[in-house]
């Protein structure tokens, strides 16, 4: 209940109950007083008469009993009155019209609406000489009665004028009361109800409000100056807080600015760093490639094999960072298609074969021939990534690779009886750079990125990840793939022979001498007619005839890109010339300009088979669409 | 001494002077002038009031009441007249001393009045008579009528009207009933229902002069309707005229009288009172 409702009853009840009780006594004493006032007057009346009718009746004077009885009548509330003479008869005036009883007892009777007093006429004594001579005088003797009829209804009348009368004061009283209450009581609260609304608007943040000191009560005085202190203190307490705020906010953006920064310059190293050691990390490749039947038979061979190892083992590692970075950037779509999960896994097992065999593992490969929904590359990597780790990290026992189907998915999983992960390690070992077991010295624990492109590659194909892990007992990872239950058709690629001779005429465009060189020495061994081209400039001037298929380096030369020579030379020669370019750029904003542009492309250092594998597909859908109408 | 004057044979001129032409006095001229017609003679009434001049040539005035009375003794130059309902004591006070005017009184003689009370209530040892200071006259003659009627009578003097309740109530003490005179002090009109209420309570009747004092309480009265007393003065005046000429000089009470009974107070006194007619028999009838 509000406090003004309070004090207002407050005020109110104990008035209106005071008011309730002193008049419902007051009226109902009154009534009594008004009942006896009534029979007293009506006995009265009827004595009165009595006495007064003495005379008249003695006398049997009518006339003077008749004015007698008109005169009684002038009395309030008298409504008749009647002499009753000894001989029955009566003498009466008002309205007598009623039955009265034996005229022989002094009493009051009420009858309808009447109260009826009768009373006896008596002879009265004659005088003070009575007392000492005692006379033959009876003075109880009855000369005749009188009887007078009052209104009872007079009382009724009376008794609703005095409620009336009552409630009148009452209601007049509380009036006053309740202006009373609303002037002096309700008043006074006002500076309480103004310290209310104050503080409600403080604490919804209008702090500083101030307040009027202008109660009249000391206390309340005290409080309304207390409440502007309040207010004034919460102000300055609320600007020493937006000030800090301000202040660390200023601090944090300056740290973000730095750490942004930093972060960008981490990015720049990287992709500058690639690139630097791509390109001849790139030529290396190349020249070894060209090197390997030249040195075929001779004693050198081996050392060039394990040249070529190393060289694909820092490939490897190139492309991973080169993966992790093209994931963030999220320019990696998936191409999705069904694909037979048994024969690709067994294809996957027969290129570890030589390493499980060589750390003396078994690797065994336990599948349903199932189809599943996916991306092949992708897979395949994830997978590759997988099977690298198990073979890693186990010594002894085997590794299994597994698909069954689970709840109508395809559940493929990497068994191994490796040295396990522990607990603390487990929830980690997708983050990049992590490694768990750092103090096992092993040459070729790898750079700890083979999970986290994982884990990406997962989370791009929606695929659930699960680790399970025992310390000294092995690890098991499993993922999900979508079932297909009937393929439309065996999509089964022809595997098209890697060592069958390319044939026709590629345009090779870069700028670093070594790379253009070991580019084209290689393609002239597969077997094509190459024609080499440091700028655009001379890819125009070289250009005899119409190349087959042009191979660019994205990053030419005064500010000119692959992109521009492959528009240039589609439009020198008026057709479609199959394009690839070939980048050691690691930016996003790089990867995400050339994918938007539509030409594969290939990252620095290439890997061998990839590139013939797309010179290969190129040549092919070259020749389809000339040989197209 | 009776003195006759033949004044004129043929046509008695009489004027009737009235103290007022109406009421009593109208009610006894109409009954004297009636009566007087229907006597033998060529009667010449004539009618007059005290504001008007009396006409000279009358052979006799009747004057009718105290006023009429006072005029025609001023007017009358020695000519008859005959005072009708003025008291005895009025009439003597006058005209005491002239011996052409003479009255028939308005009160009774008293000895009758003491009879009838005799009459009335068998059981009477003595009547109080309260008398004032006009009544105060009659205690002589009062003690001569309660000898001849053989009732006796206690007189107390009241010289105030506060001291009648007291006298009263001194005189029932051998008194069993009381006689009221005419006396201002004594019946006047302000203080009858007080006297009369003193009486009822002292349980003793009174007896009255005239039937408006039994109305307002006395047990009976004796008296002489202003009717009667005309009806008596024309068979008088006729009388006269005929041995000779009008009387003069010589006043006496009436003779035809009144009684009344009033029957509420006698039951309420427990009396027994034998009707008007018995009483005014019996008391004719009385030597």
């Amino acid at each position: 209940m509000k406090i003004r409702t309070r004090a207002f009853l407050l005020g109110l009840l104990p008035t209106l109950f005071l008011a309730l009780v002193l008049s419902a006594y007051h009226v109902y004493s009154r009534l009594g007083e008004l009942d006896a006032t009534v029979r007293q007057q009506g006995m009265a009346l009827a004595r009165h008469l009595a006495t007064a009718a003495e005379y008249g009746v003695l006398s049997g004077n009518r006339r003077a009993l008749g004015s007698l009885l008109d005169e009684a009548l002038r009395e309030p509330g008298a409504k008749s009155a009647v002499v009753i003479l000894p001989d029955r008869t009566r003498i009466a005036r008002g309205d007598p019209h009623i039955e009265l009883p034996a005229p022989h007892k002094l009493g009051q009777w009420q009858a309808g609406k009447r109260l009826w007093f009768m009373h006896p006429v008596v002879l009265g004594k004659g005088g003070e000489r009575d007392l000492f001579f005692d006379d033959t005088i009876s003075t109880s003797e009855t000369l005749a009665w009188v009887a007078v009829g009052i209104d009872a209804d007079q009382t009724r009348v009376l008794a609703r004028r005095l409620l009336l009368t009552s409630l009148v004061i009452t209601l007049l009283g509380l009036a006053l009361a309740i202006l009373l209450i609303n002037r002096l009581a309700l008043t006074g609260l006002q500076p309480l109800m103004e310290i209310i609304d104050t503080v409600r608007n403080v604490s919804a943040g209008d702090f500083g409000r101030r307040l009027r000191v202008s109660a009249h009560s000391p206390e309340l005085r005290q409080l309304q100056a207390m409440v502007n202190r309040m207010s004034e203190s919460l102000r300055s307490y609320q600007q020493d807080m937006e000030e800090r705020v301000r202040s660390m906010t200023a601090e944090l953006e300056f740290k973000k600015r730095e750490a942004e920064q930093a972060n960008l310059a981490k990015s720049k190293f990287l992709a500058a760093a690639s690139h630097d050691l791509r390109q001849p990390m790139h030529a290396i490749g190349l020249y070894v490639e060209s090197l390997k039947p030249q040195m075929q038979g001779r004693a050198a061979e081996e050392t060039l094999n394990k040249i070529e190892r190393s060289i694909a083992s820092m490939v490897e590692l190139f492309n991973a960072i080169l993966d992790v970075t093209k994931l963030d950037a999220g320019v990696v779509q998936p191409n999705v298609a069904p694909l037979r999960i048994r024969r690709f896994l067994l294809d996957l097992a027969d290129e570890f074969a030589a390493e499980t065999d060589h750390k003396g593992l078994s690797l065994r490969v336990r599948a349903a021939d199932v189809w599943a929904n996916t991306d092949e590359i992708l897979l395949e990597r994830i997978l590759r990534n997988l099977l690298s780790n198990a073979v890693r990290h186990t010594a002894k026992g085997g590794i299994l690779l597994a698909a069954r189907r689970c709840r109508g998915r395809l559940r493929l999983q990497v068994w191994d009886t490796g040295s396990g992960i522990s607990p603390e390690h487990q929830p980690r070992i997708f983050e990049e750079f992590y490694q768990a077991d750092t103090d096992k010295a092993d040459a070729r624990q790898g750079l700890g990125l083979g999970l986290a492109i994982v884990s990406r590659l997962a989370r791009l194909l929606a695929y659930p990840l699960q680790l399970h892990s025992q310390p000294g007992r092995g690890t098991v990872i499993s993922l999900d793939l979508p079932l297909v239950e009937n393929p439309a058709a065996s999509l089964d690629p022809a595997d098209a022979g890697d060592r069958a001779p390319l044939s026709g005429r590629a345009l090779v465009i870069d700028d670093d001498p070594l790379v253009r060189d070991a580019l084209g020495e290689l393609l002239r061994q597969w077997g094509m007619e190459v024609e080499l081209a440091a700028n655009l400039r001379q890819a125009r001037e070289s250009l005899g005839n119409v190349p087959d298929v042009v191979l660019a380096d994205y990053q030419l030369p005064n500010g000119e890109t692959g992109l521009m020579a492959a528009q240039d030379i589609r439009s020198g020669f008026g057709r479609v010339i199959p394009v690839a370019l070939i980048t050691g750029d690691t930016r996003t904003e790089t990867i995400r300009a050339l994918r938007l542009a539509g030409f594969p492309v290939l990252h620095k250092p290439v890997r061998v088979p990839q590139l013939r594998s797309l010179l290969a597909t190129m040549l092919r859908d070259g020749k389809s669409s000339r040989s197209a109408p | 001494v009776l003195l006759l004057s033949r004044v004129a044979l043929a046509a008695p001129a009489v004027t009737l002077l009235l103290s007022q032409p109406s009421g009593i006095y109208q009610e006894a001229a109409d009954s004297l002038a009636r009566e007087l017609d229907a006597r033998p003679g060529d009667w010449k009434i004539g009618f007059a009031t005290p504001d008007k001049p009396l006409p000279l040539d009358v052979d006799l005035t009747v004057a009718i009441g105290t006023r009429a009375l006072e005029a025609a003794l001023d007017a009358s130059g020695g000519k008859p007249v005959l005072s009708l309902l003025v008291p005895k004591l009025t009439f003597d006070r006058l005209a005491s001393g002239k011996h052409h005017v003479s009255a028939l009184y308005l009160d009774q003689p008293l000895t009758r009045q003491l009879k009838l009370l005799k009459l009335a209530l068998p059981g009477l040892r003595q009547a109080g008579v309260p008398l004032g200071p006009t009544s105060r006259e009659l205690q002589f003659s009062l003690q001569q009528a309660a000898e001849e009627s053989g009732v006796p009578t206690r007189t107390t003097m009241v010289s105030k009207g506060l001291e009648l309740l007291s006298t009263l109530t001194g005189l029932a003490e051998d008194s069993q009933a009381f006689l009221l005179l005419p006396d201002p002090v004594v019946a006047q009109r302000g203080t009858l229902q007080s006297l009369f209420l003193h009486t009822y309570r002292l349980r003793k009747p009174v007896m009255a002069y005239s039937a408006p004092l039994v109305e307002s309480g006395a047990l009976l009265a004796i008296y002489t309707l202003p009717e009667q007393a005309g009806r008596e003065a024309a068979r008088w005046i006729a009388e006269s005229w005929t041995r000779g000429g009008f009387l003069l000089g010589m006043s006496r009470y009436p003779n035809l009288f009144s009684i009344s009974v009033n029957r509420s107070v006698a039951r309420s006194l427990d009396l027994r009172l034998p009707s008007e007619d018995v009483l005014s028999r019996q008391l004719e009838a009385m030597p």
